[in-house]
């Protein structure tokens, strides 16, 4: 059986629409299109169906995959569609993945018959990755602009290797004719799934059926499905979405309960109680948190050094584990042992932040473990448990009635700041012993910088001053990192390397090691050939080498919604002395921007004091996400925005005899 | 274990040393992530068919970006074998924390995304990331070659920010065979024993700093100490060669390579027909070259000697598809149907690969492409590619030596090279301005030669919405809206491809009053050169690569009623590396910006790099320039 949930856009049109899937290797020559083919893209998919049955052995139960896929090349470049590879899985007990079938074929027109060419399972090449992964490759002969490829194969996966179904994709990088998905699900296992992304189906049907699991057992009761989307577009690439596959049309799968004497049993139910339930009793999850014996004696040496300040007591533990243990880079739901952990000194994020927990709890904090799936594993969906879709888990505590997140893998945020790549707008907190709750991610911090600069011109095109970056919440971390990681006199030498019209003539750092505080860059610069001369004029560009300089939304459309992370904050406060000589002919007009539903502002305005000019800009966007809806106005700020600050000041030698 | 007290007695220091992290002298932390302590290599030769190789290596790693030093990865294949890894790791003061187990050894696929199939594989032996710096690690591995072509290249110090404290190559030869050798940046000689049936060669290296590489430098065999050393007689699987000369180098390729070349019949028959029209050689190679194009694809397999050695023509009629080897094998089958001569040339590709040593035979190729004498008017066929236009080598293959695979033997040549006036970027710009400083451009872009193959690249391999995105991307103009483009080519033998653009682009110019400031260099400027922050120590290297040519005109129709101010002054520059000329005047009734910008190939000193930068600077100066548009009046000077 199979439990759906579907995205509010579907509309399930005509029961059964005529499907283009033809039998197996058969093309004729009514198949090749007369007019000449769109080459705009370099392959097109005809179609693509994949069926998934069941089956049993004296092992358990066994996925049988088979699938059917005809692609039409449209450019040369596209010959290498014709290159064919699949990936299989194995346990370290030897059970395999396995290709049981395999057909290719090429099909080319030739003075108007079908020439074809076929090439069969002994042509499949293997390479053996390591223990755990082989992956088959085979080469069709004959491929060429023009050509129709076909691929059918069937791959048998046992359980003990994996027991979901791979996710379907219904859409790709090149557009898609049809694609079909069969699934058809004897009464003992029940499937969760998943219909992601903003197509329609174009086919949604299901009906009772008959399986016949193996030759030793009776005909099952069984529910057949299908599906297929029509006229999927290529997938489009666009700027700022973090996990582009979050936005393909897909089906995913997971298995919810199996019963019956032959299969193992698995229970993980449907609904997101029960999925916490689940992994409060799994031995890497909840497990973990109830082993914290070993932790005792490190607990009391925190509590005699802080008796009486739980907010202490909290810090101490979450520099502990900060500082004592070194993160591997790896992001990870849960843990084999924590205790193995402390001892090694180091391990990936579920290790860490399961072990802070652990440690907050035999303080009295009260420490929960929030579940969450990081940006580029795709945002995960509130609508449907899906365990596949977590793959991160940080701390939420509450103390002194502040509730904050913890994650300890990351030496350069401050407490209560997660790392960026955690910010994927919700996350799931599990309570021991109350109800799991959705929460949200959203970050208080921002990306926030502050230049001030104090310059003087010279009559030569060069500006000497001073120029202080304070850098804080989010926009500390790559100084933060960079310094610590490098030392200081290597990162301020990368610094001007990317600075090509800076020289540094001194740089001081202030509070890299201090991730609560702000950290700040105070340079002492000459900026040389800064300005252009025309004649008896100067153009100079207000913020001299800093302000926006592209748009990063170039395209008029937009599909997806434009994923920040997190809000942004950058103001500049420049005083610029003006040469002996000169007077001001043209200053920019102030410009006072906003978006709508507080989404953004820009202000900008020059003013003038004798001989100096004082620049401030300010362009705030708070939002860590924009819905597509408001794309246009977005890209229309930065047009405008950029443009005032690409707008120069026109300087005119003062004529002798006149005074200032 | 003779070899391994030998190098002991060499270095008379404790070796316990060797793990020590204090131990390291001062001069090796600079810049350093990791230190090689020790690298010592002993290759012995058992006969030209047969060798065994033992590489010793303590690393002491400093930081965490040197975590990546702290492993060992082996490469094999069918014709050797990895017969054993040993590895231990150490603490601060050197003393033993762990022995590698079998367990921390993987055996990986190698095959790289270039490859279909290989059959290289890798052993990759590592510990596990370590809390506490610095530490030492020790790797030893035993394995036995047989396929002698190769004899190792010894770079000790083969990455930025590691430096060596000592390390050795051992090369026993057996009396009677010849050991080639060719050294750079040692600054001790080799030292030679005769023994009774053998000979030892051993060269040494101390105490060698870390060295960073500065932009735009030499390639790295010019900088950092490096030995290449080459067989004369060696066997693989059936095959035996020597190559004391690259006629002899060339003699055993042929020798690999020859009667593979059979066709069936009615292909010939094919061929004939197709050419049968073309009344000279030169049309008839055209009609072969855009046969074998249209009708084979390249896929690369490659296993055991297969790796040197081509696939019959027959089998690449058949399936349509081959390696570089078997294409160009093909290629010239056909071709010598029709009567056309052609030899195989081995190169050494890539758009960022150095020249071969010309003076050192050697198998220093990674390609073989197809020549054509075609009496004198030489031309060599990229037969990989389905979309290179006749006789284009470009920056995969053009500008340097190969080596041509002639029945009597090998000879060395080169192909093009490919001057300034060659690769040119040719904009031709028609904007239309406003009062408010908004502007149309329509930008018709030629491009030739080396500047010509991102854009072929694009118009023949990318989607047009991929090609969208590119251009949205490499057009540097603050605000515009790309309405319209188009890519064209022209497969000459110096390529060309056309670009055409329309945009509209707002702000451009800034109202002010009664005028208009207005920057004129729209699309092409070259940005300032990276910095020196330290006094520069390596030469600087314009390669192959930095000979062109830039040329724009952007004619501009000014708003009604709008003149210049004031004549820009033409901007001039001349240096060791190039010229620059820019400058602006009315023609008719419409500004004419024009730009030039030449730059020449070239090696220069380490103090000539100052130079660059402010050459590169003063341009990056004039590409800013503005007109200022006065309304009404009429320029007074």
């Amino acid at each position: 059986m199979l439990v759906i949930c579907l995205t509010s856009r579907l509309v399930a049109q005509s029961p059964t629409s005529d499907s283009p899937v033809k039998p197996v290797g058969v093309v004729v020559a009514s198949d090749f299109p007369m007019a000449p083919a769109d080459t705009s893209v370099d392959a097109e998919v005809l179609f693509d169906a994949g069926e998934v049955r069941f089956e049993t052995d004296l092992l358990g139960f066994q996925m049988v995959f088979t699938r059917h896929r005809r692609m039409r090349i449209l450019k040369a470049s596209g010959t290498g569609h014709g290159n064919w590879q699949l990936t299989l899985k194995a346990t370290t007990g030897s059970t395999n993945e396995t290709l049981e079938t395999m057909q290719g074929f090429t099909h080319n027109l030739v003075n108007g018959a079908v020439e074809t060419e076929t090439v069969r399972l002994d042509d499949v090449l293997t390479d053996t990755f390591n223990d755990k992964f082989t992956t088959k490759k085979l080469s069709l002969p004959a491929v060429r602009a023009g050509s129709i490829i076909e691929f059918a194969y069937k791959v048998r996966t046992p359980f003990l290797v994996s027991y979901n179904p791979r996710p379907w994709l219904f859409q790709e990088g090149i557009p898609v004719r049809w694609s079909e998905y069969r699934l058809t699900i004897p009464g003992h296992l029940r499937y969760k799934s998943l219909f992601s992304g903003r197509l329609r189906f174009a086919v949604e049907e299901n009906r009772p059926a008959t399986v016949q699991l193996s030759l030793k057992e009776p005909p099952a009761s069984a529910i057949a499905y299908r599906f297929a989307v029509a006229n999927a577009p290529a997938f489009p690439v666009e700027p700022f979405v973090p996990a582009p596959l979050e936005h393909v049309s897909r089906l995913e799968f997971e298995l919810a309960s199996v019963n019956g004497p032959t299969g193992v049993l698995k229970d993980f139910s449907i609904t997101w109680g029960a999925l916490d339930k689940s992994l409060l009793e799994f031995p890497w999850f909840g497990g973990q948190l109830r082993k914290t014996a070993f932790l005792r004696d490190l607990a009391a040496s925190i509590r005699s050094k802080h008796p009486i300040d739980e907010l202490a007591r909290l810090t101490a533990a979450y520099e502990y584990v900060r500082t004592t243990i070194k993160w591997n880079g790896r992001d990870a739901l849960g843990s084999e042992n924590i205790k193995q952990v402390l001892d090694n000194r180091q391990g990936d994020a579920a290790d860490i932040n399961l072990l802070l927990i652990g440690l907050l709890r035999e303080l009295d904090i009260a420490a929960d473990p929030v579940v969450l799936s990081t940006r580029s594993h795709g945002k995960l969906a509130e609508k449907e448990a899906m365990l596949q879709h977590l793959n991160y888990v940080v701390a939420q505590v509450t103390v002194q009635n502040k509730t904050l997140f913890l994650d300890a893998t990351d030496p350069y945020v401050a407490p209560g700041m997660l790392p960026f790549r955690c910010l994927n707008q919700v996350g799931r907190s599990i309570p021991a012993k109350q109800p799991g709750q959705f929460v949200s991610l959203r970050p208080n911090a921002l990306n926030e910088e502050h230049l001030t600069g104090t310059f003087t011109l010279d009559g030569d095109g060069n500006a000497k001053g001073h120029l202080i970056h304070r850098a804080s919440g989010y926009a500390g971390w790559p100084i933060r990192s960079g310094v610590l990681r490098d030392g200081k006199p290597k990162f301020i030498s990368t610094l001007a390397t990317g600075h090509p019209a800076w020289q540094l003539l001194q740089t001081d750092i202030l509070n890299a090691d201090h991730p609560d505080s702000v950290v700040v860059l105070n340079h002492t610069i000459l900026c040389r050939d800064i300005y252009s001369e025309q004649g008896d004029r100067l153009f100079l560009q207000p913020l001299l080498t800093e302000g926006l300089t592209i748009n990063p939304f170039r395209e008029t459309k937009r599909r997806y919604p434009i994923d920040f992370g997190v809000g942004s904050k950058q103001e500049y406060a420049f005083t610029i002395t003006l040469p002996t000589g000169y007077v001001v002919e043209h200053i920019p007009e102030p410009l006072s921007l906003t978006l709508p539903d507080e989404g953004g502002r820009f202000d900008y305005q020059i003013s003038q004091a004798n001989n100096t000019l004082i620049i401030k800009s300010l362009l705030s966007l708070p939002k860590p996400i924009y819905p597509r809806e408001e794309y246009l106005e977005l890209r229309d700020f930065f047009v405008q925005a950029i443009a005032k600050h690409a707008e120069r000041i026109v300087l005119k030698r003062a004529e002798l005899t006149k005074k200032k | 274990m003779r070899k391994y007290l030998l190098l002991l007695l060499s270095f008379p220091a404790l070796a316990q040393d060797e793990y020590r992290a204090a131990a390291i002298p001062e001069s090796l932390r600079a810049n350093a992530h990791a230190v090689v302590r020790r690298h010592e290599t002993a290759f012995v030769v058992k006969s030209p068919g047969e060798a065994t190789q033992r590489v010793r290596t303590v690393v002491t790693v400093l930081d965490a970006q040197g975590d990546d030093e702290a492993r060992l990865i082996v490469g094999y294949d069918k014709l050797s074998k990895i017969n054993d890894i040993w590895g231990a790791l150490y603490d601060a003061s050197g003393n033993q924390l762990k022995k590698l187990k079998k367990a921390d050894i993987d055996d990986q696929s190698a095959t790289d995304d270039g490859s279909f199939l290989t059959d290289r594989r890798l052993k990759h032996a590592s510990f596990p990331r370590q809390p506490n710096y610095p530490y030492t690690v020790e790797f030893v591995y035993e394995a036995t070659e047989r396929n002698l072509m190769f004899y190792p290249t010894w770079v000790p110090q083969s990455k930025e920010n590691r430096s060596v404290e000592q390390a050795s190559l051992t090369i026993t030869m057996p009396k009677g065979q010849a050991l080639r050798y060719k050294a750079f940046n040692l600054n001790k000689p080799v030292e030679r024993q005769d023994e009774a049936n053998q000979t030892v060669y051993v060269w040494t290296l101390t105490n060698q700093p870390a060295i960073e590489l500065e932009s735009m430098a030499p390639p790295a065999r010019e900088l950092v100490p490096i030995l290449y050393t080459a067989p004369t007689a060696f066997e693989v699987q059936d095959y035996t060669g020597t190559i004391t000369n690259w006629k002899e180098l060339g003699r055993f390729y042929h020798v690999l390579n020859r009667d593979r070349d059979a066709l069936p019949a009615e292909l010939k028959t094919q061929i004939v027909q197709l050419t049968a029209g073309e009344a000279t050689a030169m049309g008839k190679i055209r009609k072969v070259y855009e046969f074998v194009q249209q009708n084979t694809r390249y896929v690369s397999v490659q296993l055991g000697i297969g790796g040197w050695q081509t696939i019959a023509a027959e089998k690449v009629a058949a399936t349509k598809y081959g390696d570089c080897k078997a294409l160009t094998n093909y290629t010239k089958a056909l071709l010598n149907v029709v009567g056309i001569p052609a030899v195989e040339a081995l190169v050494r590709a890539g758009d960022d690969e150095a020249d071969i040593l010309t003076d050192f035979p050697s198998f220093q190729f990674n390609h073989v492409i197809l020549c054509v004498p075609n009496k004198g008017d030489t031309l060599y066929l990229e037969c990989t590619s389905q979309t290179n236009p006749l006789g284009y080598n470009g920056t995969f293959t053009g500008n340097r030596h190969v080596l041509l695979v002639t029945p009597d033997g090998g000879r060395l040549t080169q192909t093009p090279h490919y001057s300034p006036a060659d690769n040119r970027q040719m904009r031709r710009i028609d904007v239309i301005l406003t009062e408010q400083g908004d502007a149309t451009a329509q930008a018709v872009n030629r491009y030739t030669g080396i500047q010509s193959e991102t854009r072929t690249g694009l118009l023949n391999n990318r989607s047009q919405a991929e090609q969208r995105t590119w251009l949205l991307e490499q057009v540097r103009i603050p605000n515009f809206e790309l309405k319209k483009f188009s890519f064209s080519e022209q497969k000459t033998q110096i390529p060309v491809v056309t670009e055409t653009l329309t945009l509209a682009v707002r702000k451009w110019a800034t109202p002010s009053g009664s005028r208009l400031f207005v920057p004129l260099n729209l699309m092409s400027t070259l940005g300032p050169a990276t910095p020196a922050t330290s006094p520069r120590q390596q030469p600087l290297d314009l390669d192959a690569n930095w000979n062109w040519q830039d040329t724009d005109t952007v004619s501009y129709q000014l708003p009604q009623g709008y003149r210049p101010e004031a004549p820009i002054s033409p901007m001039t520059l001349t240096s060791a590396f190039g010229d620059y000329t820019a400058g602006a005047q009315m023609v008719g009734d419409r500004l004419v910006y024009t730009r030039r910008v030449t730059i020449r190939r070239g090696r220069h000193t380490a103090t000539a790099y100052a130079e660059w930068v402010d050459f590169r600077k003063k341009i990056a100066k004039f590409d800013k320039v503005q007109l200022v548009l006065v309304k009404g009046e009429v320029a007074t000077k």
